[in-house]
Parts: C-alpha cells; structure tokens; sequence
C-alpha cells in the first residue's frame, strides 16, 4: 500500500460542539500527526456535503469529529464512495454526544476530545478497506398454513408471477379454521364466502405449488436462502385421476368419528373432508382395512384413482422467506354431550355442519336456555384472548335468530369489544340476552348431568348457580402445538405465553426471525380482520427484502477466520447464534460462512488462539483505540 | 481534581444509543468516561479490558442488552459470563474486582446509563481513596 494520507475534519456544529470544545487546541494538539486539519462550521449542510468528495479525494484515510455516527457515517460513507475512498477507510468520532454535550467544563471537555481524535486515529490507521458483497437470493416463498392469512399472503406474493410460492397445509384441504365458521363477527358477514373466493384463486394459479398433508420436519438458512425438508403423507388418490364423485366414500365398510364435525357426525376411513372441499379429492386415513384386504373403493372407482401403493415422500424446498400462518389452538378441549366448545358450537351453526344448521342437542331437541361462558381458559393461560367476547355476541344473535323463545346467558368476567362495530352488536345482543358477570379469579363450575347442565360461579352478589340446557365455552387462544418445535427449527423466540416473539413489537409485529414472518392465529390472539392485515404486513416485508433478481448485501464486517491460526478446536461452533460457522474435515480448521455471520464478533472473543478476525472490530484496531482514548501510548 | 478514566464498551445497538440519547437530552456525565463502540458486548474479550487497565483506566463498564434484548440473541450474556470470571481472576490476585462492572441497559434508558457512570465514578473514588489510606498506612 502507498504511502497512508491522513485527513482530519472538525465540525464546530454550529457551535454546538465548538462552544464546549476548544477546537483549536484539537486541532494544534493532532495536526502534528496527520498530513492536514480541516475545521468546519457545519458539516451536514448541503454546500459542505456537495464539495467533500471532492475536499477528500487524494487521501487515504478521513476522520471526522462530528456528531454520533449513527446520525452522519452513513452520509459520510457514501461521499468517501464518490471520492474513490473505500467507505470503512473513514472514521466518525462522537464529539458531540458523548463528548460536547455531556461535559461541563471547557477545559476537560477539550481533553477528552483529544483523546477521542486520538483514539480516533490510531483507530483508522490499522482500518482495512472492505468489500461490499453480496449473495444470490432465491424469490420462492414457502408458506406454512393455508388458513386464511397464507392463502392471503400466497396469493398476494404470486402476483409476481417469476416468483414461486409453495404453500404447507397439514390437513388434507386448504382454507384452514374460517371455513368451519358460519357467520365471521363483528358484522355477521358469510365466512364462507371470504374464503372460497381465495381457494379457487390459488388452485388456479401455476405459481403456486399447494402441498396438502404437509408438515414441514426441519428447516434451516437465513433471508434469501432457505432449505427446507417437508414429509407428505399419502392420501391414497390420485389427484389428477380422480373426479370426486364421492362413490369410494359411500361404499367405505368403515365408521368413525367425523373430527371435522368434532365427533357429531360419522364418516368412512375414506372420505370428503367436508363438503365442498378443495382440492375436490377425497382421503384415506389410518382407520382404512386395505391391509386386511378390502378393496370395495378401489372396486368402485371407475377412473382407478385410488392407488395404495403411494408412499409418504420427503420433499426438499427452496425458498427465500418463510411465513408462518398455522393458527392457533384453542384451549380447553372438552368434549361432554351437551357442553360445547365454541369451536364444535361453530359447526353446530354451520349450514354445512352435522345438524344443518339448526340448534339441536345430542337428543334431538331443542334447547330452551343456554349458556355462554366467557372467558374458559382465560386464568391458566394466563391472558384475555380478545375475539372470544365478540364471538360470544354472535352466537347469541345467531341462537336468537333461530330460537327467540330460548334463554341466553352470558356468563362473562369483562366484556372485551375493541372494534367499534362489536359495540352495536353488543347493544342489540344486550336487548336479547342476560349478562351476568362473575367476579375475576373466581372459578366457574360447569357440570353436565344427563339433561341438564349446571353452571356455578362466584357473581358480584355471592355464589350464583344456573341451570340450563347447554352451555357453550369460549375457548382461549392457544399456540399452536408444533410450535416449539418450529421455533427451534426456525430460530425464533417465544415469548413467555408460548407465541413466537416479533423482532420489534412496534416497528416489525410480523416479524420473527431474519426472512421469517408470522401472520394469523399463530401471533397471538386476534380476529379475522386482524389476521388479514398480518398477512398483508408479512407479504410486504418478503416483497420489500426479498425482490426478483436482486441480490442480497452480505455483512462486510463479517468475521473470517485465519486458517493458518486456527487448531479446530471448534469452540467457536458452539458459539455462534447464526450457525454460521462449520468444520471442515479435510483442513482440520474451522470455516465461517460469511453469508450467514452477522458480523457479532462473540466468536472472535472466544477463539483461543486469536484465530478470528472481526472485521472493522479487530483486536489491534480496539488495542491502538484503548490506548489513544486512555492517553497511554506505550503501555 | 483529576476524574478517573473510564473506559466504557457499549453495544452498537442499546447502550451506545443510550448514551446518544443522554447526550441528546444533555445530561452531564463524568468527564472521564470514553466510550468505545463495539458490534456487541460479545466482542468485548477479557483481553480488551486488561488493554484498558494496562493503560491506566480507573475503571472498565461493559453495557449490554437488556435480557433477551441482543440484537445478536446471545451477546450480552456471554460477555456477562465473561465479566464474572474476569472480576473473580481479580479478586483471586487481590485487585478490586469492583472495578470492572457489567450492566444491562436498554437504548431507551438514557436516565439508568448517566446514573450507572455517575455511581461508577463515585465508586472509583472511594477505592482509590481508600487505596491512599492504605498507602499512608503502610509508610507511617
């Protein structure tokens, strides 16, 4: 390298800085150790900035005395690239947050500010140039979950149609939770018809790769590379053969429970999920007697669809960004004949569900009172889940729709209706239904006996018990079970009631880890509305990282590994929170993939034999600045 | 007087915002403190803060995120850990191990980062005070 040309550039601020520092004695005491010492009125003002590359170009290394360089290094950066100057050939020393403004006295406020310049300095002086690099991304989306906040995000992100979007569904049809719903609250619109539209978008775009019967088993990579491992159960028809006449369905030998309809109504070993589905393709489980050598389906079909010979396959994907939109569970599960969890109570609303729609209870009658109870879960999970309460509401104006005779009572701890619009719900349910509130932390009993159910619970004027034909539990909303296991896959955080945690609750709410995003049921509560615009928010956040062609930027102060230095002890291995770092068997040394490191450094503290270097945080260049802020220079 | 030096490591992306922020709001620290800015706490090695003593710094502060708050997930904690066994090598060779201090602070705890330098400083003072006594002591 030719010989090192120094440049220093003071910057009064306005007097900001130059009123607490004497800039002067700054300058007098550095100008004997560099080639030239600039000082400036203001350095961030356009007329400054326009004629600084050119001010700068010739030397070799610039620093600057400024404010914080989060504020100004970015600026400065880019004018050392116009002036030729690789941008980490420049150096911004704090002198007016940490040194201006925090100090009271002239005199050693000066002082400090020669030792910073001077730390400065001998700073600069071992920085190297580094490149900027950058990494083939790959613009595949893989979606995990085709409720309605995947498809959405699946069809917003297929828009652009160079870009392929796989979307993961475990169960055997897409549309997840909303299309077991009748009616979606607050405004009582038709779920139905806000999903179906979606499902038949994405069956009918080439882009989109739907894999049903789907789970994804391991996961690996960052923004822009993505490698994961997915187990496709086999459904045993085919789905380009057959026709979905539902004939196998119909001579099936097999009874079993229906889990769609939450055991009320049967169905064979194969069988419509539910009907209607998509895609239009009936499914063989595990209660099937092909082993035992029925063939009554195969028999039946006419268009030899039905193959048992298909074996679960494992299917490697390729993407740049992953979104999870799995939804969530919902807590508690009980299952008692006149007991209903909302989301069985859901299908006993439904006009496609057991009953037809028509409120009925295990014996055929019709109730004369029920009762909805607000809040099941609420204290073992240990938060209010939100939609439950609104919810409430729309089973009461749907029962009442049906039965006016009936009796409903709302059996609630607080009535939690953010939305406006769930207000006027409420002021038409109050007219209908009886509110009776049951004091916080105390327990509500619900017990159901052969015809009736009795609820018991602790109101504001003492223990209070109710008898009434059926009761309905407003489930809470759970985290999905798989989602450790996800988590760990992924590397995300939960927080601490098992949801993955967004990186910035405020700035990023959807996402969850570098190139992953979350949406839905899978956050944490919210209602369909909000899972919607979760999905819009991830789909922008892949659009706007992850864009078509375009290259992603690598870390320039990632760390590297001196090869010759390093003995393999591999301890930096353990370390590494991004994994970036393996072993390579031939050379007996350690290798950090500088795509993945983040330039952290916590490797570089640990090697023990001084093997990794920092990059821009080298231990020599944080040596030469202890010894220049210290004012100690040969130690 | 002179003010005892203070070399501080803070993390590019809570405690050296913090200290912004002080700056910002014009909050008057130690003239002694000098900052070094690190990616993370994760890359302040044990060496780096002999460097500091070695070079006559009274007192060395590595300011980490908040639990759970590292941009690099597991920063902070690992230079925790290595601050811990670093202030028991102290004490094993009978230097105040109180001279080195590891502290959890957030960007927006401008308020908490001016009050742990100020009873930093205040610290140094009464061991080095007592640090002269000591010295009276033996000579008398």
């Amino acid at each position: 390298m030719s010989e090192k040309r120094e440049l220093v550039y003071l910057c009064k601020c306005g007097g900001e800085i130059s009123k607490k520092i004497d800039l002067d004695r700054v300058a007098g005491v550095i100008s004997s150790e560099v080639e030239r010492v600039v000082t400036v009125p203001m350095l961030c003002i356009p007329e400054v900035l326009n004629s600084l590359p050119e001010e700068i170009s010739g030397f070799t290394h610039v620093i600057f005395g400024a404010c914080t360089p989060k504020r100004i290094e970015g600026t400065l950066r880019e004018v050392a690239k116009k002036a030729k100057i690789n941008p980490f050939l420049i150096h911004v020393v704090n002198l007016r947050e940490q040194c201006a403004w925090v100090s009271r006295n002239v005199e050693l406020a000066t002082d400090k500010a020669i030792h910073l310049m001077r730390g400065g300095l001998n700073r600069i002086r071992l920085h190297e140039p580094l490149e900027e690099k950058y990494v083939d991304a790959n613009p595949d989306v893989a979606i995990v979950g085709a409720g309605v906040a995947g498809s959405l995000a699946a069809i917003t992100l297929s828009e652009d149609t160079r870009r392929t979007v796989h979307l993961i569904e475990k169960n055997p049809y897409i549309g997840g939770r909303i299309i077991t719903y009748e009616l979606l609250t607050p405004n009582l619109v038709c779920a139905r018809c806000l999903i179906a539209p979606m499902i038949e978008d994405i069956f009918g775009r080439p882009n989109v790769r739907v894999h049903t019967c789907a789970e994804v088993v391991s996961a690996k990579g960052s923004l822009g590379n993505f490698q994961l491992r997915i187990l496709q159960k086999p459904r045993y028809v085919d789905v380009d053969r057959c026709m979905g006449c539902g004939v196998c369905t119909e001579v099936c030998p097999v009874r079993v429970e229906n889990d769609h309809e939450y055991g009320m109504k049967e169905r064979g070993a194969i069988y419509f999920p539910y009907p209607g589905v998509l895609p239009n393709v009936p499914v063989v489980d595990e209660n099937c007697l092909h082993a035992e050598g029925c063939r009554r389906c195969i028999d039946s079909c006419a268009f030899g669809a039905i193959n048992f010979e298909e074996k679960a396959r494992e299917i490697t994907l390729r993407c740049g960004a992953v979104i999870l939109a799995q939804g969530f569970s919902a807590y508690p599960v009980r299952d008692e004949p006149r007991i209903f969890t909302s989301p069985k109570f859901e299908r006993i609303l439904a006009r496609d569900g057991p009953t037809g729609g028509k409120i009925l209870l295990p014996d055929g009658e019709k109730p004369k009172s029920i009762a909805i109870i607000h809040c099941a879960g609420r204290e073992e999970l240990g938060y209010c889940s939100r939609i439950c309460c609104s919810v409430a509401l729309k089973y009461s104006r749907m029962i009442h729709e049906q039965l006016p005779e009936c009796a409903i009572h709302h059996i609630y701890t607080d009535l939690v209706l953010p939305n406006p619009s769930e207000w006027k719900l409420y002021d038409e349910v109050s007219r209908i239904a009886n509110f009776h509130r049951r004091l916080m932390g105390s327990e509500v009993r619900v017990s159901g006996t052969d015809k009736k159910v009795v609820v018991e619970y602790r109101g504001e004027k003492g223990d209070r018990r109710l008898t009434v034909d059926a009761a309905v539990l407003m489930c809470g909303i759970a985290p999905p079970r798989e989602i450790e296991k996800t988590a760990e896959m992924l590397d995300f955080i939960l927080n601490e009631y098992g949801f993955p945690r967004a990186t910035d609750m405020m700035t990023s709410p959807v996402e969850i880890s570098p190139g992953v995003a979350a949406a839905g049921g899978v956050l944490g509560p919210c209602s369909v509305g909000e899972s919607v615009q979760q999905a819009m928010a991830a789909a922008s956040m892949v659009l706007s990282k992850l864009r078509y062609g375009e290259k992603l930027p690598m870390e320039p102060t990632a760390c590297t590994i001196i090869k010759e230095r390093c003995s393999g002890c591999r301890i930096c291995i353990a370390l590494c929170p991004y994994g970036a770092i393996s072993y390579d068997e031939d050379e007996g040394v350690c290798v950090i993939d500088e795509a993945f490191c983040k330039g952290c450094g916590i490797c570089a503290s640990a090697c023990p034999a001084g093997a990794i270097k920092a990059r821009h945080y080298t231990t020599e260049q944080i040596f030469a600045e202890i010894e220049g802020i210290t004012g100690c220079a040969n130690p | 007087m002179c003010e005892p030096v203070i070399v501080t490591f803070c993390c590019n992306h809570c405690s050296y915002e913090a200290a912004d922020r002080a700056g910002g709001a014009r909050k008057k620290y130690p003239e002694g403190v000098r900052i070094i800015k690190v990616p993370c706490t994760g890359r302040v090695e044990p060496e780096f803060i002999l460097k500091a003593f070695k070079c006559g710094a009274e007192g060395v502060l590595v300011l980490g995120c908040r639990p759970g708050g590292c941009h690099f997930k597991i920063g902070n904690y690992k230079a925790y850990g290595r601050c811990l066994l670093l202030r028991k090598t102290f004490r094993s060779v009978g230097i105040e191990e109180e001279r080195i201090r590891f502290d959890w602070i957030d960007a927006n705890e401008d308020e908490r980062f001016v009050k742990i330098l100020s009873e930093f400083a205040e610290k140094l003072r009464q061991l080095d005070s007592r640090l002269r006594r000591n010295r009276l002591d033996l000579s008398s």
